[in-house]
């Protein structure tokens, strides 16, 4: 069996008899074993664990029928902060190194319940702070299209090892950016949905006010597919919400006439100096394409959005050190090994010895711009700005604009250790994605073009809340225009 | 449950170093300004955002869940019942219910913590205003009223500390009082009409002991005349209504002893030590906290609608206040009487359900008497519960109406209520009045003959009597009663005897 | 308002908030780095922002007139007590153990 299958490809050849889970495991198993090493993208891949869970979705199949299973036998890896019970979820973090989940995802049980099977689970920056997956514990993952540049991040993980097809889909999440960053870098799709569309109860928390999980695939289809099964409400996220126009893969089969007729919004903002010149020639060559695809263009104007950055590392900061408080050391997780300390002590040395670098820099900064004095200075006027900007989107959609387009990142992958040195600069590569987790919109990203390295350069299409079909479509007639996603890496 | 009781208890003796004389200098010199906050355990079935059971004294950590521990990646989600019973508790003290409210998290870190913050209202409480009447008649205004949920419970032994999570999540709302309280006792009757009226509600089983009600005061004092506070330290740790008292007065002569020798009140966080009696600084909040609150991101703000205010305000039962006022018109009793019986729910009930058992056989009075003095005598003795007492209602009445009846004397009634008391009330008054033969001697002529003899018996006093020492009179009922074991109907004997004694006089 | 100076004891009061410690090598080094981003995030104050004094964000989260939803009070399984227990790092019997706690 080849195994450069796509979700669509399985679940017909589930339906047909032509493939069983467990063949499609072994299948995938056996490629990981050559590539995740080279790529340093798994954190637990248990054969045995795997093969279990293939043969619960067999079972499923037989007990339900795989006509109306969705997602019939179809492998998914997991972001390793992520839950699934009984197997380790470490976030890329020496802090939970050996933490088991004692609960799974809500994601979990609705793939697993459309007759999917978890294949393993993969590694990201930790606690998904990062924007080249070199902030994990267990080592930076590598681009499968040349090991010495960067996937991407934080979602680094999920992004080589579909890219390097270990995978038709894994799951990612995304706080300002994480899914639709690393799938540029990667050459592949990744989809943020509207902020509340899929349920984030599992989803060990970053921003809570900014994460979404979300599908990377190879390709738009796909998406749409895991899309379908991942959307709904959950009684056990308060943030959740009942989409209004689920129902992704018909919507995708039904429309044909794509993009014509429909506006495509540019902003300007994203198109000035700061842009490298290879994804401005790339995104320039997408635009046309649009445009020959029957859209019709207009440059628009997103005031603050230079904004989003700052109010950004505010919000989601403040967030995350609050959401990383739980990490003590008492009822699970690492604890320092020093005997004899003081209750203080056995605080500091934990959390200082379990989080590395970046995150220890996120938390304090986040404790700084909550502490007494500089709340409204910092937390409060962040909080302001995330309203002008998700403000500027409402704006240019209600101008007559059906989607926005942009680049993904502002640069193409970078080398590893290029950027640690400054955190600015880490920072700014968010720039495009950013607003987008501000103003809780759904965002999807595909490959539009190479650089002259080879490396992938991927575009952003940025939709209305709960207009994830509109985006889907349009991304789709894109991707059948252009035909960037067969593009695979030579690994 | 061991109810109003605690609150009597107030009147034994302080064991604090607290000089009776010393104070009322203090008083005179210094104003006390004390300010509460209450915390009272909501006692829904399950905890406020997850569905772990509240009940108390499980093993430990076996009420808890994924959420209550703060393990990652979970969630909180709203208990309905919750934001009911705040709705009641709104209603009955008239504060304003605020149309939309946010949970903020409050962030600390300690090891019965477990997400190292705590889910609370910060600036947006769900309730502000409202008060509370006192027995003095005077009104405690009340600042705001917020949803939270407790923290869970940490064990000192000598080398370590245990940590057990079951408290942790359960839902409570703080109620803050202004600092309008001047003097320990109106602190005290202010907690016992706020423990009452949340009971009264059947939002809080108000158990001090258990910490389902649990008080810490704000206190300060000012030289009279002087209108600034003074500097207010917070008392923590404050289990019954007698301790808080206790440590309220000492908290007084401790500042009053400060600025007495020209010192300053430091802002400070103490701890009551019952045994000893005195309040301490606690070391460990010495450092300052910066809490960080900021709205909780995974929850979403609260509505409450006036059409669920109104549905609430249907399901609000009786409140003390107005049981009280019905108890002095219905039952035809004293304004003590009323406020005692209603002071708590369920022995409000258990005297209404003896009125019916009784059903007119002797006053309402009466019965209120037994219900007041024997019983609640022995069930705070012997902590019962008014729910599922062992001397049922049922019992109560049947032997109240035995006296009402002329059955059995009083006398003989009172031992019985201590005979059922301390094994237990067997087939009921009646048959115990059957079996021991205790009905009482309602037949004159055996009377007659009874007290013959002893005025036969005692020619002395019966001499003396005659000549003049009416006082002997009672002497001769008490002998009576003795001879015949206190069978024979009071009211007989005293009308016969006067009888007897006037005809020997004449004779 | 006033340029944010992050000196080394303004790094030293938020670990300690945070229950950080660091060491002094440490210290300099997030000096550096919060200096870095902090200056960047001051450009926040320079936006004009219109939204009126009545706009809160914590009132103006969700579906505007939605209220965060409400479970009924229904007593669902707890996790079995060994499962609770099983990752601490130490306890005794069933509950978490720590170095003694000093009130």
């Amino acid at each position: 069996m080849t195994v450069n299958l796509t979700v669509k490809s399985i679940v017909e050849q589930i339906r047909a008899g032509s493939l069983t889970p467990t063949a499609v495991a072994e299948a995938y198993l056996q490629r990981t074993k050559n590539i995740a090493q080279k790529l340093n993208s798994h954190l637990h891949l248990d054969e045995a664990a795997a093969l279990a869970e293939a043969k619960g979705s067999a079972q499923r199949i037989k007990e339900i029928g795989a006509d109306r299973l969705p997602l019939a036998g179809v492998p998914i890896l997991i972001k390793d902060n992520i839950c699934v019970r009984g197997s380790k979820t470490t976030c890329g973090s020496k802090i939970l190194e050996n933490y088991v989940a004692t609960y799974d995802a809500t994601v979990i049980r609705r793939l697993r319940d459309a007759g999917a099977f978890v294949l393993g689970k993969l590694n990201m920056d930790e606690f998904a702070m990062g924007s080249s997956n070199e902030n994990s514990a267990f080592g930076p993952v590598r681009n499968p299209w040349n090991l010495d540049y960067v996937p991407g991040g934080s979602s680094g993980g999920s992004a080589a090892a579909v890219a390097a097809r270990l995978a038709p889909v894994a799951l990612g999440s995304d706080t300002g950016g994480s899914i639709r960053q690393p799938a540029s870098f990667c050459g592949i799709v990744g989809l943020k949905p509207t902020y509340g569309t899929v349920s984030r109860f599992g989803l060990v928390a970053f921003g809570s006010s900014l994460d979404q999980i979300g599908p990377l695939t190879c390709n738009v289809e796909d998406a749409a597919m895991v899309m379908d099964v991942l959307t709904g409400l959950d009684a056990k996220d308060s943030t959740s919400v009942q989409h209004p126009h689920a129902g992704f893969a018909k919507a995708l089969a039904s429309h044909s006439d794509g993009l014509k007729g429909k506006t495509v919004g540019i902003p300007e903002e994203f198109f000035d100096s700061g842009l490298d010149p290879e994804v401005g020639v790339c995104l320039e060559r997408a635009i046309a394409d649009v445009q020959k695809a029957g859209a019709k263009i207009k440059r628009v104007r997103l005031p603050n959005i230079s904004y989003s950055v700052a109010a950004y590392y505010v919000i989601a900061t403040a967030e995350a050190s609050a959401n990383l408080a739980r990490f003590d050391g008492i009822r699970y997780g690492y604890r320092t090994k020093e005997a004899g300390v003081s209750l203080k002590e056995l605080y500091r040395k934990t959390r200082s010895e379990g989080f590395g670098q970046e995150v220890k820099q996120r938390i304090m900064l986040g404790t700084f711009v909550l502490s007494s004095g500089y709340y409204d200075a910092f937390y409060a006027k962040a909080n302001k700005v995330r309203e002008l900007i998700s403000r500027d989107f409402a704006a240019a959609f209600d101008s007559g604009v059906d989607v926005l387009l942009t680049p993904t990142s502002p640069t193409p992958p970078f080398k590893l250790g290029e950027k640690l040195s400054d955190p600015l600069a880490m920072y700014l590569s968010d720039i495009c994605t950013i607003g987008v987790n501000l103003a809780g919109l759904p965002g999807i990203s595909v490959p539009c073009g190479r650089t002259n390295a080879g490396l992938p350069v991927g575009m952003q299409l940025i939709a209305p809340k709960f207009n994830e079909q509109t985006l889907l479509i349009g991304a789709h007639a894109y991707e059948r225009a252009t035909e960037w996603h067969k593009d695979q890496p030579a690994i | 449950m061991n109810a109003p009781q605690n609150g009597t208890k107030t009147s034994r003796p302080s064991e604090a170093p607290v000089n009776k004389s010393q104070e009322s200098t203090v008083l005179d010199r210094y104003e006390p300004v004390i300010g509460l906050e209450v915390h009272c355990q909501l006692k829904t079935k399950t905890k406020l955002f997850c569905g772990c059971s509240t009940s108390f004294g499980a093993m430990p950590n076996h009420n808890t869940c994924p959420i209550c521990l703060g393990h990652p990646g979970v969630l909180p989600v709203l208990n309905r019942e919750v934001v009911n019973f705040a709705i009641r508790f709104a209603l009955a003290v008239e504060a304003n219910i605020h149309e939309i409210s946010v949970f903020a998290r409050k962030q600390y870190f300690y090891p019965d913590l477990p997400k190292g913050y705590q889910i609370t209202q910060f600036d947006l409480p769900y309730c502000t205003g409202g008060k509370m009447i006192l027995a003095s008649g005077k009104a405690v205004r009340l600042m705001r009223a917020h949803i939270e949920e407790d923290a869970g419970k940490n064990v000192h032994g000598d080398e370590s500390s245990y940590v057990d999570l079951n408290r942790a999540g359960v839902p409570l709302i703080e109620i803050v009082s202004e600092a309008d309280i001047r003097n320990p006792e109106d602190a005290a009757d202010y907690l016992k009409r706020l423990r009452s009226l949340v009971r009264s509600l059947d939002i809080c089983d108000g158990n001090l002991e258990e910490g389902s009600f649990r008080c810490d005061a704000n206190i300060s004092i000012r030289p009279r005349g002087q209108e600034k506070f003074g500097t207010r330290c917070e008392i923590k740790n404050l289990n019954s209504f007698r301790n808080i008292e206790r440590a309220i007065k000492y908290e007084i002569l401790r500042q009053a002893d400060l600025l007495d020798h020209g010192e300053k009140v430091l802002q400070q966080t103490m701890l009551f030590d019952a045994a000893s009696g005195k309040t301490q600084a606690m070391r460990s909040k010495e450092e300052s906290h910066d809490y960080r609150y900021f709205p909780e991101p995974d929850l979403l703000p609260l509505r409450i609608d006036a059409a669920r205010i109104e549905e609430q305000r249907k399901a609000l039962p009786e409140l003390p206040e107005a049981m009280a006022r019905r108890f002095q018109e219905q039952h035809a009793l004293s304004a003590y009487d009323a406020a005692v019986l209603t002071s708590d729910k369920d022995l409000a009930n258990f005297y209404e359900a003896v009125v019916k058992r009784v059903d007119g056989a002797v006053t309402e009075k009466i019965v209120a008497n037994w219900v007041t003095s024997e019983y609640l005598r022995e069930a705070n003795n012997r902590s019962w519960d008014f729910i599922n007492p062992p001397i049922t209602s049922d019992h109560l009445g049947e032997l109240i109406e035995l006296i009402g009846k002329g059955v059995i004397s009083g006398r003989i009634a009172k031992t019985l209520f201590e005979e059922m008391a301390e094994k237990g009330p067997g087939n009921g008054p009646k048959a115990m009045v059957q079996e021991q033969g205790l009905v009482q001697v309602s037949d004159t002529s055996e009377i007659r003959g009874v007290i013959n003899n002893v005025l036969d018996a005692n020619p002395g006093q019966l001499a003396e009597y005659l000549g003049g020492r009416d006082k002997l009179f009672g002497f001769f009922v008490g002998q009576t009663m003795k001879v015949s074991g206190g069978k024979m109907n009071p009211q007989l004997v005293n009308d016969v005897l006067k009888e007897l004694l006037d005809a020997r006089r004449k004779g | 308002m006033s340029k944010i100076q992050v000196d080394r004891e303004l790094v030293r009061k938020v670990a300690d908030l945070a229950q950080l410690s660091l060491s002094d090598p440490e210290i300099g080094l997030y000096q550096e780095r919060l200096s870095k981003v902090l200056s960047y995030v001051e450009q926040l104050n320079s936006v004009h922002e219109s939204l009126g004094q009545d706009w809160r964000p914590d009132t103006a989260r969700g579906v505007p007139g939605s209220s965060t939803p409400e479970r009924a009070d229904l007593v669902s399984d707890s996790l079995p007590v060994e499962e609770a227990m099983k990752q601490a790092p130490a306890r005794i019997g069933t509950a978490f153990q720590v170095p003694r706690i000093i009130e």
